[in-house]
């Protein structure tokens, strides 16, 4: 049998219900096709952050001041408080050459509107009397924040639900074909059948092997991410945070701030934020292995190092889980959405890597427009999935 | 003082030095290498720390470290569970509330 709709979601990952809640609010017919069950892939095993500094100055930092500013509508739109909260976030700098390249990044990131100053040693210990001692510095802007992203997905979900949006769990998607009226025709592994004019790939990691189906080009690799989470422990400071490693492993990876060869081969980093339920995440690994989402004792291990060495206070707390998720990355680090110009209404939002979270909202609020009314954003250009396809195939 | 000092099995409670404890401020005696649960019950005292939300005393429950219900701050470590962790000479312990503070190092 096959079942006709307006869209069709590959995806339901915290991208794919933010593009399928969008749609359906804008009056399409929206099923979206979910290979594993709820919060199964990147998005259920990641940190929490909707981090400002982390991003780079352009596209990507103008989107995560709109996408703030969909959550904050969204708390009242999807009645749920999200675990949406405001905490700050400071970016710690061990040493000279650290902090000439967070001096920069914080000019740049202030240019475009950014608050956040660099605070010193006696500043940064009043937020963090916790820290290390080695610790020089550290940036400082209040509008790092953090929402819970189990709750977003799910009352994505629950609200889109209300409104007619269907969500089909196991269901991987085998094939994608057009056929002669011009609608897609997307088989899932047990064939089922499903049909309509729009598709939108937001399979994650995954999201290559979706667009292969059809024959696009869609460079995607999986990039592992490992997180331990803690017991329920007191406030260790006043804000989350994350070693300059991190921002400068994730946005400058040719240069080379002192980093051990484990650290490289993990591409470990710090990140630690506190979640709704008081224990903490600390992160985290950015590794190429395939699709191997499992974590690794050495992963495990180099990451509660790297946290004691951070903050002392953390060697007598418990971790009581580890999660690793594939993060999408995409080989120039800007996320893919768009529709492919090879194949009108086949689009494509994937390849947030570190960034799901933060993006969602505005993500699934972009599409939805490209969509529904053929709006094309000429700033979005950059992010267009036209960007890879010389490489793409003919389909006929 | 509460103590089984003639167990039906074990015997008689065999002689071990004492050790000075700290309890909220109050200096006690307690067993060389007992665990703190033991020492506190011995002593008397009803309850080791308070629920976060609704402030209900807890005490010991599992009594073999998985409960985490009779955890208290211990040195300045909050957290600590006291069944299966043992008394030192000196050691400071106290009620915790909620999940506790950490104790500043400067």
């Amino acid at each position: 049998m096959v079942q006709s709709y307006d869209v069709l979601v590959i995806g339901g990952g915290i991208i794919g219900l933010s593009c399928g809640y969008y749609l359906t609010k804008q009056g399409k017919r929206v099923v979206v096709l979910e290979s594993g069950g709820f919060a199964d892939g990147a998005s259920g095993a990641c940190d929490d952050m909707i981090l400002f500094q982390s991003k780079k100055p352009g596209i990507n930092l103008e989107l995560a001041f709109e996408s703030l500013e969909l959550y904050k509508s969204l708390v009242g739109e999807l009645e749920d408080s999200l675990g949406f909260a405001n905490y700050g976030g400071m970016v710690l700098i061990e040493n000279e050459r650290e902090l000439e390249v967070m001096e920069e990044f914080v000019m740049q990131q202030r240019s475009y509107g950014l608050d956040v100053e660099i605070l010193t040693k006696a500043a940064m210990r009043k937020k963090q009397p916790f820290l290390h001692e080695r610790f020089i510095a550290s940036t400082y802007s209040s509008m790092d924040s953090q929402a819970y992203p189990f709750a977003v997905m799910h009352r994505f979900a629950r609200k889109g639900r209300q409104m007619g949006m269907q969500v089909v769990h196991k269901s991987p998607v085998v094939g994608i074909q057009k056929d002669g009226a011009g609608d897609f025709l997307v088989t899932t592994a047990q064939n089922m059948q499903y049909r309509a004019p729009h598709v939108v790939n937001a399979a994650g990691a995954w999201a290559g092997k979706v667009a292969d189906l059809i024959g696009l080009n869609v460079p995607m690799e999986p990039r592992r991410g490992q997180i331990i989470i803690t017991e329920k422990i007191p406030a260790i400071g006043e804000t989350n945070l994350w070693s300059a490693k991190y921002l400068v492993t994730k946005l400058k990876p040719g240069i080379q701030i002192d980093s051990t060869e484990e650290e490289k081969r993990l591409g470990l980093a710090f990140a630690l934020t506190r979640t709704e339920g008081d224990s903490y995440l600390i992160g985290s690994t950015r590794e190429f292995v395939g699709y191997d989402k499992r974590t690794t004792m050495e992963g495990i291990r180099a990451i509660i190092n790297q946290a004691v060495s951070f903050i002392p206070v953390l060697k007598d707390v418990n971790f009581i889980r580890a999660i690793a998720g594939l993060r999408p990355a995409t080989p120039d680090g800007k996320m893919v959405l768009g529709e492919h110009a090879g194949v009108p209404g086949f689009f494509t939002a994937a390849g947030h890597e570190g960034d799901g979270i933060s993006l969602a909202p505005i993500t699934g609020k972009l599409l939805a427009d490209m969509v529904c009314e053929g709006r094309s954003d000429a700033r979005l250009e950059e992010l267009s999935p036209n960007r890879f396809a010389s490489n793409a195939k003919e389909v006929c | 003082m509460q103590r089984i000092i003639e167990h039906p099995v074990l015997g008689p409670l065999p002689d071990v030095p004492m050790v000075k404890i700290i309890v909220d401020g109050e200096p006690m005696e307690a067993r060389e290498g007992e665990m703190i649960a033991a020492a506190l019950i011995a002593t008397g005292k009803k309850y080791f720390r308070k629920t976060i939300k609704t402030h209900e005393p807890r005490g010991i429950y599992c009594g073999i470290g998985r409960c985490t219900d009779c955890v208290m701050t211990v040195n300045g470590i909050p957290n600590v569970r006291t069944c299966i962790t043992p008394v030192e000479d000196g050691m400071v312990i106290e009620t915790q509330m909620g999940y506790g503070v950490w104790k500043q190092e400067q």
